[in-house]
């Protein structure tokens, strides 16, 4: 059974609201399906349906603003009450590469999806045990704090 | 009995060099012929126009060692595709035997740096320190635009009919594997050179090992004027190079293969980094007199042509495995090695930065990958201009760099290809 | 039945184990090696070797709790201790959940690994020698006990486990600050060196130490000034060019271990994976050491184990050792009974025996007691099993202010606190030493999938969400308290027929308290903490939480948890006479002349420094004393 607005370019989208990843970063992840297919596996029918038609509207809504988006993502799909509570457990498995399988327990997608969780980008270090930066990075400010910052690398 | 087939300073590691004097007769004394004894160069029957015919002054020399850096630089980016676009899991000794080739190219770089360092006298530097912007060399210059000819009109032959060898950005592929090889082949020692044209910088090399044998050649001659005889407490003279030795690269912050880093000081250490770049580079084919010597085996490291080899056969060498005419034509027998073309990002082959103006999220990775590319160039640049210390700052640039590709190769083109984005390996400014 | 005869026989393949093994085997001894992990783990080919860690770290990956043990396996029939097992104990009510059974007050807190390579599979790899003090406790401060012999006499063997470790360091830092605040001279010597560099402190140490580097703190109405050290570290570095020992081996001349010294050309060269000499030559920054090493840049002991003479070396796995047999004549040991499973699951097993000259328990304080208590061994002075120590760990956390300090970088920590390592308040309350830990708010919150659970609960998302979390993750730091456990007899290992496990062997049954020794050194860690955070522009965020902390204990009103260190130190304790100990200064047990034990049980005291190294250094002692005993 094939969902229109479930498809990888939709929730794509809408990862990208929710996480603060643009959509390149994201697929850059290479995790794209892999979690969309956990979140049909694991979500009632209802909810990824209900989820992703809201989400829709929101991302097509007319005259918007990146405030007015926020706004309607804030009250349509935060909630824990909406969707059951798809929103929060979608952005924990981009963060972490875990689903959330209620307050006390979670699962690890894949090895995959451990070394690809954006919370290790989001606090400019990396998963422990991949993506290692190499001897004597750590004595030194991180690579995406020094490229951004361009002060401090035409310093030599 | 010596082993001439193996280095000297690590003899499990294959040298397919031999010594200059026993390829082509030629001693120190005639490769020096405009201050030998005319009677002694008449009695060595040997042709000088080979000699004669390359390096012609230390200028060519140090414009020569110039070349090579970016020789060296050139077959970087395409070993770093092949081996990135491995996808996690699969080719696992194809991606090992690659990776350990990578990083020896890198220590090739710096040994050619120590060389050029050792021969440059400060007025030389200061001669050219406005070109190079105080520099070794010129990061925005010594960048290739892929697919491009070999640095220093080294063509390898490619048979008949087929367009000269230019070397590609691929994604680990059979075609890649076959450029790597023909990269690395060594081609035959006594086969000569033909003169340059008028026309011509450089005179037509057919292989690498071809190119570091005219250096070796420059380096013979000129050495009267890029060394100074000193002696030593027993009186035995050594020749000392006229470069500033603080710019030297030492081998501590070097590691991840059995190559070594020399500091090039005295005339001897040219000779040593040279022996490491052609013997694990490609070699110069020549011929196994000891017939119980055995090329392959357990605990010998290969030079790079046999270990594009092994991918190319999806066989590791066996300890029988030498061919004693023509050892480059050795088949590996020995056991399999798993060996995939498929589980392997499909990348765009010579990817450029112009190819993603259309998206600008990817675009501006590439550039990211870019900044962090040249910035690790910076760095070496920084590294062989006098601050050593900096190479080990480029190691986090190097492992971020992987890291960078490998987002890129995740990306799909959606341009009907079915291909991926991959990196660039483009100059941008930093 | 096994017939033949081994010159020694050892139970155990860690460092202990590896280091005995090597030394013998190499000096022509016969040695047969029982392990009781998987046969898998024991490969040392590059083949099998890279396998078996692939999976080993596939299952780091995908473990949603990373524990020191969760990369490995944990074997039904050879079970492993797991801090997740760990829970309070309800007065009266033992707890038997995991494989320790837990009879309180409070649980003991600390793990190790039963498997090919042992505990350095998960090691830290911290390599502080202890302080001359350590060795002297009872003398210095009327605490505890004094060890047989002075740091002096063991300095050798120090220098012979730094080799083997192969450690990085910088000997500069630690001798100015034990010359300034301890007056001892030549700690490490001036002749010596360490086979590679300093592995470079961190960002987070450079921000930390310009906050707090020689800042007063007051404690029981004494001014302290904070030091910083750089911590010496099993972990492959930059070589010193200065370093010129290439070996250790047996001198059958003088009778004594020796250093092979370097051929002038030969530089120190990092000794790589198992599977090749080229991976793991320098520290990538994993930050991953606890639990795994992807790239076998730390040590771990079958680096050691794979240079033993493999002629000489007979290695049995899934060879579970449950009982030595005595004679009882000679009270000599004739045998040891093993017992090899197959599947590891099932119960199922062979009895053997393995027989040899000398025998060496070399599987863990834990195990090294429990197999004695189990024959009946070593045991005239009741020593056995008693003293359990470990650094019970006082952990603080915090938010730095004024600047971001980019953690979960690099090794786990690089620079200590060195302050509370020794001084006059020994006699009040235990030392600690503080390490900089590196990776933030791991340990005590599980960061960063904690933030980000917060975060998210909180309603954040998008841009919010994202920037929040780089603030608060590159923020974070974690300092903590590693107090030395002073030796307590009523903190034990024992057995009860009651409990047994899949094969019949005795579970360990353990005893374990807090004594107000300990408990002023909490409340005094907390205080300097507290001081230090407040000097450094650090935000408090540390919570104990009485309901859930396993080690939660009160003094004076205030409650503060606990961790173990994985430090399992002390069961059966090294001494000068034996009625008040277990094993003699060369770790033979007075009891049985065939008999030695090596590995963390024979330390007397524990000091502040991280055992292993120590441990090591005293193994290559019982090495030196069983070939003496083989030869004579």
């Amino acid at each position: 059974m094939s969902n229109p607005d479930a498809s990888p370019p939709q929730f794509l989208k809408i990862s990208s609201l929710l996480t603060g990843f643009t959509e390149t970063e994201l697929i850059g992840t290479g995790m794209l399906d892999s979690y969309l297919n956990t979140i049909l596996k694991n979500s009632a029918k209802e909810d990824v349906k209900y989820f992703f038609e809201n989400a829709k509207e929101i991302l097509d809504e007319p005259n918007q603003t990146e405030e007015s988006i926020a706004i309607s993502t804030r009250k349509q799909l935060m909630p824990d009450s909406s969707y059951g509570g798809l929103a929060k457990k979608i952005i924990i498995l981009w963060y972490t590469g875990s689903w959330k399988v209620n307050e006390n327990s979670s699962k690890i997608i894949s090895p995959a999806s451990y070394k690809q969780g954006l919370m290790w980008d989001a606090g400019h270090t990396h998963p422990p045990g991949a993506k290692q930066p190499g001897f004597g990075s750590w004595a030194k400010l991180p690579i995406s704090v020094m490229i951004n910052d361009k002060s401090k690398t035409n310093g030599n | 009995m010596e082993n001439k087939f193996f280095q000297d300073n690590n003899p499990k590691r294959q040298k397919l060099i031999k010594p200059l004097s026993e390829v082509n007769n030629l001693t120190e004394e005639l490769i020096d012929f405009e201050n030998s004894s005319a009677k002694k160069l008449k009695a060595s029957k040997v042709d000088l126009t080979l000699i004669k015919n390359q390096i012609q002054s230390v200028d060519e020399l140090r414009f020569y060692l110039r070349t090579a850096l970016q020789l060296e630089l050139s077959t970087i980016p395409p070993y770093l595709c092949g081996l990135y676009s491995i996808k996690e899991g699969g080719n696992q000794q194809a991606a090992g035997l690659i990776r350990s080739v990578v990083v020896e190219e890198m220590l090739h770089m710096i040994l050619v740096a120590n060389i050029l360092n050792a021969i440059s006298s400060p007025a030389d530097l200061k001669k050219e320190s406005k070109e190079f912007s105080g520099k070794l060399f010129d990061v925005e210059k010594i960048i290739p635009d892929y697919p491009t000819k070999l640095p220093g009109n080294i063509y390898p032959p490619v048979g008949k009919g087929k367009t000269p060898f230019k070397v590609s950005l691929l994604k680990f592929s059979q075609e890649a594997i076959d450029e790597f090889c023909t990269i690395e082949r060594p081609s035959n020692p006594t086969k000569e050179v033909k003169p340059k044209t008028s026309r011509q910088v450089f005179p037509k090399y057919e292989s690498i090992g071809q190119f570091y044998e005219a250096i070796r050649y420059g380096l013979y001659r000129f050495k009267n004027q890029i060394t100074k005889p000193e002696k030593n407490k027993n009186g035995k003279t050594y020749y000392k190079f006229i470069g500033d030795e603080s710019r030297q690269v030492g081998p501590e912050h070097y590691y991840g293969s059995g190559g070594k880093i020399l500091k090039v000081i005295y005339f001897g250490g040219a000779l040593e980094a040279i022996e490491e770049i052609v013997g694990q580079g490609e070699g110069v084919d020549g011929t196994i007199q000891d017939p119980d010597f055995e090329m392959f085996g357990e605990g010998i490291e290969y030079a790079h042509y046999f270990k594009f080899q092994e991918i190319n056969y999806g066989r590791l060498y066996h300890s029988n495995d030498t061919n004693y005419d023509k050892p480059t034509n050795s088949i590996p027998s020995g056991p399999s090695i798993n060996r995939s073309w498929s589980s392997v990002y499909n990348m765009k082959p010579n990817p450029k930065m112009a190819d993603y103006k259309d998206n600008p999220q990817l675009l501006d990775l590439a550039k990211n990958f870019n900044e962090t590319y040249v910035t690790l160039l910076n760095n070496i640049n920084d590294a062989v201009s006098g601050d050593p210390d900096k190479l080990v700052q480029g190691i986090a640039l190097m492992y971020d760099l992987k890291y960078k590709a490998l987002e890129l190769l995740k990306i799909p083109l959606n341009d009907g290809t079915g291909e991926c984005a991959g990196p660039t390996f483009e100059y941008v400014k930093v | 039945m096994e017939i033949k005869n081994y010159d020694v026989v050892i139970i155990g393949s860690g460092i202990a184990g590896s280091i005995t093994a090597n030394i013998l085997t190499n000096a022509g001894k016969k040695v047969l090696l029982l392990e009781a992990g998987l046969n898998a783990g024991i490969a040392l080919d590059a083949e099998n070797a890279y396998k078996t860690y692939q999976g080993y770290l596939n299952t780091f990956y995908e473990n949603s709790i990373k524990v020191p043990n969760s990369p490995y396996p944990n074997i039904e029939d050879a079970p492993s201790i797991d801090v997740l097992d760990l829970k309070q104990i309800e007065p009266g009510k033992p707890d038997t959940k995991g494989y320790l059974v837990q009879m309180g007050p409070i649980p003991f807190a600390s793990d190790c690994l039963r498997g090919a390579g042992g505990t350095t599979l998960h090691w830290l790899g911290t390599t502080l020698r202890m302080l001359p003090n350590d060795f002297k406790m009872k003398k210095t401060y009327g605490i505890g006990v004094d060890w047989p012999f002075s740091y002096n006499d063991l300095k050798p063997y120090y220098e012979m486990a730094e080799h083997e470790i192969g450690v990085a360091g910088n000997k500069e830092s630690m001798e100015k600050w034990v010359k300034g605040q301890l007056k001892v001279d030549n700690y490490y010597g001036s002749k010596y060196q360490f086979p590679m560099e300093e592995i470079p402190p961190s960002y987070m140490d450079k921000v930390l130490i310009s906050e707090m580097e020689g800042k007063e703190i007051v404690l029981n109405g004494v001014s302290h000034k904070i030091e910083t050290v750089t911590t010496p570290q099993g972990r492959n570095s930059t070589p010193n060019s200065k370093y010129s020992k290439a070996g250790i081996r047996w001198n059958p001349g003088s009778k004594k271990l020796e250093f092979i010294d370097a051929d002038f050309r030969d530089k120190y060269e990092p000794v790589g994976s198992v599977w090749d000499p080229y991976s793991g030559q320098r520290c990538e920054g994993n930050a991953s050491c606890v639990p795994i090493c992807p790239v076998q840049a730390k040590y771990n002991a079958l680096k050691t184990l794979k240079k033993a003479d493999h002629g000489n070396l007979t290695i049995k796995t899934q060879a579970v050792a449950s009982k030595l047999i005595i004679n009882s004549i000679s009270n000599w040991i004739e045998g040891v009974e093993y017992k090899t499973y197959q599947e590891g699951h099932n119960g199922k097993y062979d009895l053997q025996t393995a027989k040899g000259t000398i025998y060496v328990l070399a599987a863990s304080a834990i195990e090294n007691a429990k197999i004695l208590l189990a024959s009946g061994a070593a045991n005239s002075s009741d020593q056995v099993g008693r003293n359990l120590m470990d650094h019970m760990t006082v952990l603080s956390w915090g938010l730095n202010k004024k600047e971001r300090v980019y953690p979960f970088r690099g090794p786990g920590s690089t620079t200590n606190i060195a302050t509370f390592r020794d001084g006059d308040f020994r006699k009040e309350h235990a030392a600690w030493i503080s390490p900089l830990d590196n990776w933030g708010w791991g340990w005590p919150a599980f960061s960063p999938g904690s933030d980000v659970n917060d975060a998210v609960t909180q309603g954040m998302f998008g841009k919010e969400l994202r920037s929040f979390l780089e603030d608060r993750i590159t923020r974070q730091v974690l300092v903590h308290a590693e107090c030395e456990q002073a030796p307590d007899p009523e903190c034990r290992v024992t057995i009860d027929p009651a409990y047994l496990d899949q094969l019949g062997n005795y579970r360990p049954v353990i005893h374990y308290r807090a004594t107000e020794y300990m408990l002023k050194a909490f409340e005094a860690g907390r205080e300097f903490v507290t001081q230090l955070f407040d000097k450094a522009g650090i935000e408090d965020y540390t919570v104990y939480n009485p309901e859930k902390d396993a080690d939660y204990v009160t003094y004076k009103g205030k409650g503060y948890s606990f961790e173990g260190a994985g430090h399992i130190v002390g069961t059966h304790r090294m001494g000068k006479t034996k009625e008040d100990s277990v094993v003699n200064e060369n770790m033979r047990t007075w009891d049985h002349d065939n008999l030695f034990l090596v590995g963390c049980g024979n330390m007397p005291t524990l000091g502040t420094s991280n055992p292993t190294l120590t441990m090591a250094a005293l193994t290559f002692k019982a090495a030196e004393a069983i070939l003496n005993q083989l030869e004579n």
